[in-house]
């Protein structure tokens, strides 16, 4: 009886496999207005100092996210509790920032160069920066072919940058794509684990998460960590505290610190925590350890965009 | 002219409503293009949408049925559903139009906005009861169980796998045996109390999760979205019987605009075909007119013409009326096309003049002698025809011209001119050296004009003696002085005086002199010529009426009148009949020339015969002279009238002409005539 119950949830579980690999290329890419997004992502005239860019905290060295738990902003400021999350493969997130209240990326880019917190900038400055600049004026009329810059042509060329942000063929792609050896058996087996421990469930899809948005801590009565922008603050229904977007994993081994308030320093507690806190159980070190190796196998290549800078 | 005024005005009429028509079909296949398009986008996104939604439920269900599911499809489902309805929202076209519709369709994207919220809680109890289901199957390989153990174990899964399965809360309850569930949690066994908090986290999300699952599944935004697609098909079908009903109409106001055009051309045609015959017809006769003849002529090879002419046609109108004179060219025209008709159907006949008609055949098939025939034919025909209208019976006499050299009409006219000349003859065919007779002809009225401005215009009398050579009286002649050395006489220009109504001058410059030798010599005759012109000559007849009358004057004096121009019967026998009360003696001139009637001449109660020259001239030698002028006397004799041998240029002749019984005699043998008078 037992063994009949344990192939029918064995059924269950390996249904089909629920991650899709990043595409090779990008296709339906505006290059010119890539390039163009490219140069004001780069660009700290976006902030209301001049000091900040929008890769001021996603950095490519940080593999698109930013290396300290809390970015700065203008003038020293600090958009806390939260963690910048990382800007590679965002194009594949379902919703932006933590709570989803973006719909694009070229929302998320408008949200983010207005929060006062972060670029404090507000359209009319940003116009009349953009209009007074002769390199400007030319490179946005070659591409949109307009005399006037306006804040929708800005951000409509950094989310067209920020589509070009792919991290492609990573080992586990690879692996899905059908090279079998392109995981070792550690590695293999950390994926077994990644899957029957239930991490899939939530990381799944093409990102490997940002499809959902869940609960931190569905198994611990009084959270201590500090809540920040959650779902709450867009629907601000009780349920939705200390809801967020499910994070991407690809990159993940670069990406640290972890959660949405960068607490977590280490790829190794993040896993146990997610153990603890969402599937209510201790995952043993050892299985932690092949876990680790697995996600490290979702570390893909640097975008084409980005090679040689 | 009013009528094609008229037509014109329709003319424009169908102009402007075809434009309008076009403009119409244009602006009407403009707004249809616009409408189908826009429409059918609408319906488009509508199925769309319509679909998206059904994959969404079905993506739903799926992961709630699977433990491992990429949630990307539910995610993206959501956003393309989003994308949708943004797009037909900010449809102006379906907002506008498509009230009803864009209502319920607002309805629904409520209802999605609510579906998109359950959806993401779902998500919320969704996910972990997998976690725990995943768990929960999981630890039955770590656990160490004992008999009571595995009992509650694989009561607790049974009744978690037909609660998942059958969507019954029932089985839930089941698993209550608080007793083991309490073992369990104060367990060492670090697998037994994970089972626990996993299994308390399944019953308790589970009622959510199911609550969650069957609200998504049963949400109104399906009710919504049929029925924004019902209204929306309602006023589509609304719309298109509207569309049909109006190209309906288009159609039918294009199809009279058609028929009216086809009306307005057809009586364009008629009208078109009435100034053509206008143009190519007399009004008249019927017949065609010069402006045809000078088109048709030039499809003949080698055309010939027989111009008719009514002789002294235009004295016909004068006395009977227009009307007469009118009915009178219908009918010879009429007769000669009949003639023309039964002769030759090739033959066509003209009316190129008031009283000119033209025969134009074709010269190849008739020789000049054989044309010349069948005008005398033609006109034979209709001079033995008697005209009667009314009360008045008319007989006309004509005569012909013929050319076969260009100008054919002209050459023709000229011809018959010649025949107008020339009494005798009837019928004339078009030579060379007839062009210089116009020269000629021009030339002489120039002088004569001149002439009789310049007072160049003077009598010669010649005189008239008995059989005792003594003078009997003397004729007044007219002579035109051209310069000192050349003094012509007119007969020359009598003609050209005729054409252009100028001989009663001349006549009243001779009766002017005449008048003043009668006064200067009171036992002068004077013989003095008068024409039929001049008797309906209302100046001439005055002058006559006031100088002649006087009781001194008329005794002596003579008229003498051309027999052929007696053609005015009454109104010379109604002049004659006054002057012969006055003592005024009348003479017929050139008497035997023509077709000479004596019962005409009888009736005109005449006193003197002037016997024609040219009977005289060879009467010597020529029979048939003598036998008519022995007629002419005998007739004379026996009306008791007097006669006058002209031309008497012999001796023979003179003798000759006394034997037989003339009275007078006029001639070069006896005297010549001169310019005064030596008494």
């Amino acid at each position: 009886m037992k063994s009949i119950m344990f192939i029918l949830f064995f059924v269950l579980l390996f249904a089909q496999e629920p991650i899709d690999p990043i595409p090779l290329k990008i296709k339906n890419i505006n290059k010119e207005k890539a390039i163009l997004g490219k140069i004001l992502f780069f660009d700290p005239i976006l902030s209301k100092d001049k000091k900040i860019a929008c890769v001021s905290c996603h950095k490519p060295q940080c593999s698109g996210a930013d290396c300290v738990q809390y970015s700065i902003g203008v003038f020293e400021r600090s958009d806390k509790p939260m963690n910048a999350p990382t800007v590679y493969n965002a194009r594949y997130n379902c919703w932006q920032f933590w709570n989803g209240r973006a719909k694009d990326l070229k929302e998320q880019a408008m949200m983010a160069n207005h929060d006062p917190e972060e670029m404090d900038m507000d359209k009319k400055t940003l116009e009349k920066r953009l209009n007074s600049s002769l390199k400007y004026k030319s490179l946005f009329k070659r591409v949109y072919n307009k005399d006037y810059i306006t804040d929708d042509m800005v951000y409509d060329a950094i989310a067209e940058f920020e589509k070009t942000l792919i991290t492609p063929n990573c080992k586990f792609d690879r692996y899905l794509r059908g090279d079998k050896n392109a995981l070792s058996e550690k590695e293999k087996r950390g994926y077994f684990l990644f899957k029957s421990y239930g991490c899939i469930t939530c990381h799944n899809g093409i990102n490997i998460g940002g499809n959902s948005f869940q609960k931190l801590g569905v198994f611990i009565k009084d959270i201590k960590i500090p809540r920040g922008l959650d779902r709450y603050e867009v629907t601000k229904r009780k349920e939705d505290k200390y809801v967020y977007k499910v994070p991407t994993l690809r990159n993940i081994a670069l990406t640290a610190p972890y959660f949405h308030n960068g607490s977590v320093k280490s790829l190794k507690k993040a896993i146990y925590l997610m153990g603890k806190y969402n599937l209510g159980i201790d995952i043993p070190k050892e299985d932690i350890n092949y876990i680790e190796a697995f996600l490290k196998t979702l570390t893909g290549e640097i975008p084409e965009i980005l090679r040689g800078k | 002219m009013k009528k094609l005024k008229n037509l014109s005005f329709k003319i424009y009429f169908l102009i402007i409503m075809g434009l309008i028509a076009i403009g119409v079909i244009i602006s009407f296949s403009f707004y249809a293009k616009k409408y189908y398009f826009n429409s059918y986008s609408i319906m488009y996104n509508l199925n769309r949408l319509e679909n998206a939604e059904n994959r969404l439920n079905y993506n739903l269900l799926y992961s709630s049925l699977f433990l491992y599911y990429n949630n990307d499809k539910i995610s993206k489902k959501i956003n393309r559903i989003r994308a949708l309805i943004e797009e037909l929202e900010s449809n102006e076209f379906f907002k506008s139009h498509y009230k009803d519709a864009y209502k319920d369709f607002l309805n629904y994207k409520k209802a999605f906005e609510r579906k998109e919220d359950l959806i993401f809680e779902f998500m919320r109890y969704n996910l972990p009861i997998k976690n725990s289901l995943i768990y929960l199957a999981n630890s039955l390989k770590f656990m160490k169980l004992d008999s009571t153990n595995i009992k509650y174990v694989m009561n607790v899964l049974s009744s978690i796998f037909l609660s998942k399965n059958t969507g019954d809360l029932v089985f839930l309850k089941e698993i209550g045996d608080l007793k083991e569930l309490e073992k369990f949690k104060n367990s060492p066994d670090e697998y037994k109390k994970a089972f626990i908090r996993n299994l308390m986290i399944y019953i308790k999300y589970y009622p959510l999760y199911r609550k969650y699952l069957y609200e998504i599944i049963n949400s109104s935004t399906y009710i919504n979205l049929k029925s924004a697609f019902k209204k929306f098909k309602t006023t589509l079908n609304r719309d298109l019987e509207l569309f049909k009903i109006l190209s309906y109409i288009l159609i039918i106001f294009i199809i009279t605009l058609i028929g009216l055009l086809i009306l307005v051309v057809l009586r364009l045609d008629e009208k078109i075909r009435d100034v053509y015959f206008l143009l190519e017809h007399d009004s008249l006769t019927g017949l065609k007119n010069r402006y045809k003849l000078n088109k048709d002529i030039k499809k003949i090879d080698t055309p010939a013409v027989i111009l008719f002419n009514i002789d002294k046609f235009k004295n016909i109108n004068d006395y009977f009326g227009s009307k007469i004179g009118d009915k009178l060219l219908n009918d010879v025209g009429n007769n000669l096309k009949n003639f023309f008709k039964n002769f030759d159907t090739s033959i066509e006949l003209y009316r190129v003049g008031a009283d000119d008609f033209a025969a134009v055949l074709d010269g190849k098939k008739y020789k000049d002698n054989e044309l010349e025939k069948i005008a005398k034919k033609a006109i034979d025909m209709l001079e033995g025809e008697e005209f009667k209208y009314n009360k008045t019976t008319l007989n006309i006499n004509l005569s012909a011209g013929i050319s076969t050299k260009e100008p054919y009409l002209e050459n023709a006219d000229m011809a018959l001119k010649q025949v107008k000349k020339d009494i005798k003859e009837k019928i004339k065919f078009f030579k060379k050296n007839l062009n210089n007779d116009i020269e000629k002809n021009i030339k002489k009225s120039k002088e004569i004009k001149e002439a009789i401005e310049s007072n160049r215009i003077i009598p010669y009398y010649q005189p008239i003696f008995d059989k005792d050579k003594n003078i009997y009286k003397y004729e007044v002649l007219c002579r035109v002085i051209i310069n000192e050395s050349n003094i012509k006489s007119i007969y020359e220009y009598l003609d050209i005086l005729k054409e252009n109504k100028m001989y009663h001058k001349i006549t009243q410059i001779i009766l002017k002199y005449s008048l003043e030798k009668l006064k200067e010599f009171k036992d002068l005759n004077l013989s003095i010529n008068l024409s039929v012109e001049d008797v309906l000559n209302r100046d001439v007849v005055n002058f006559i009426k006031k100088e002649f009358t006087k009781k001194d004057i008329a005794n002596r004096v003579t008229f003498e009148i051309l027999e052929s121009e007696v053609e005015n019967y009454e109104a010379l026998k109604e002049f004659i009949k006054k002057m012969k009360k006055y003592g005024i003696k009348f003479a017929i001139d050139d008497f035997g020339s023509g077709y000479s009637n004596f019962s005409r001449v009888l009736k005109l109660d005449i006193d003197y015969l002037k016997i024609d020259g040219s009977l005289i001239k060879n009467i010597v030698e020529d029979k048939d002279s003598q036998l008519i002028v022995k007629t002419i006397i005998s007739f004379a004799k026996s009306s008791n009238k007097k006669t006058v041998a002209e031309f008497v240029h012999s001796k023979e002749v003179f003798e000759m002409t006394k034997a037989m019984g003339v009275d007078y005699f006029q001639g070069y043998y006896l005297s010549e005539p001169k310019p005064n008078i030596n008494l």
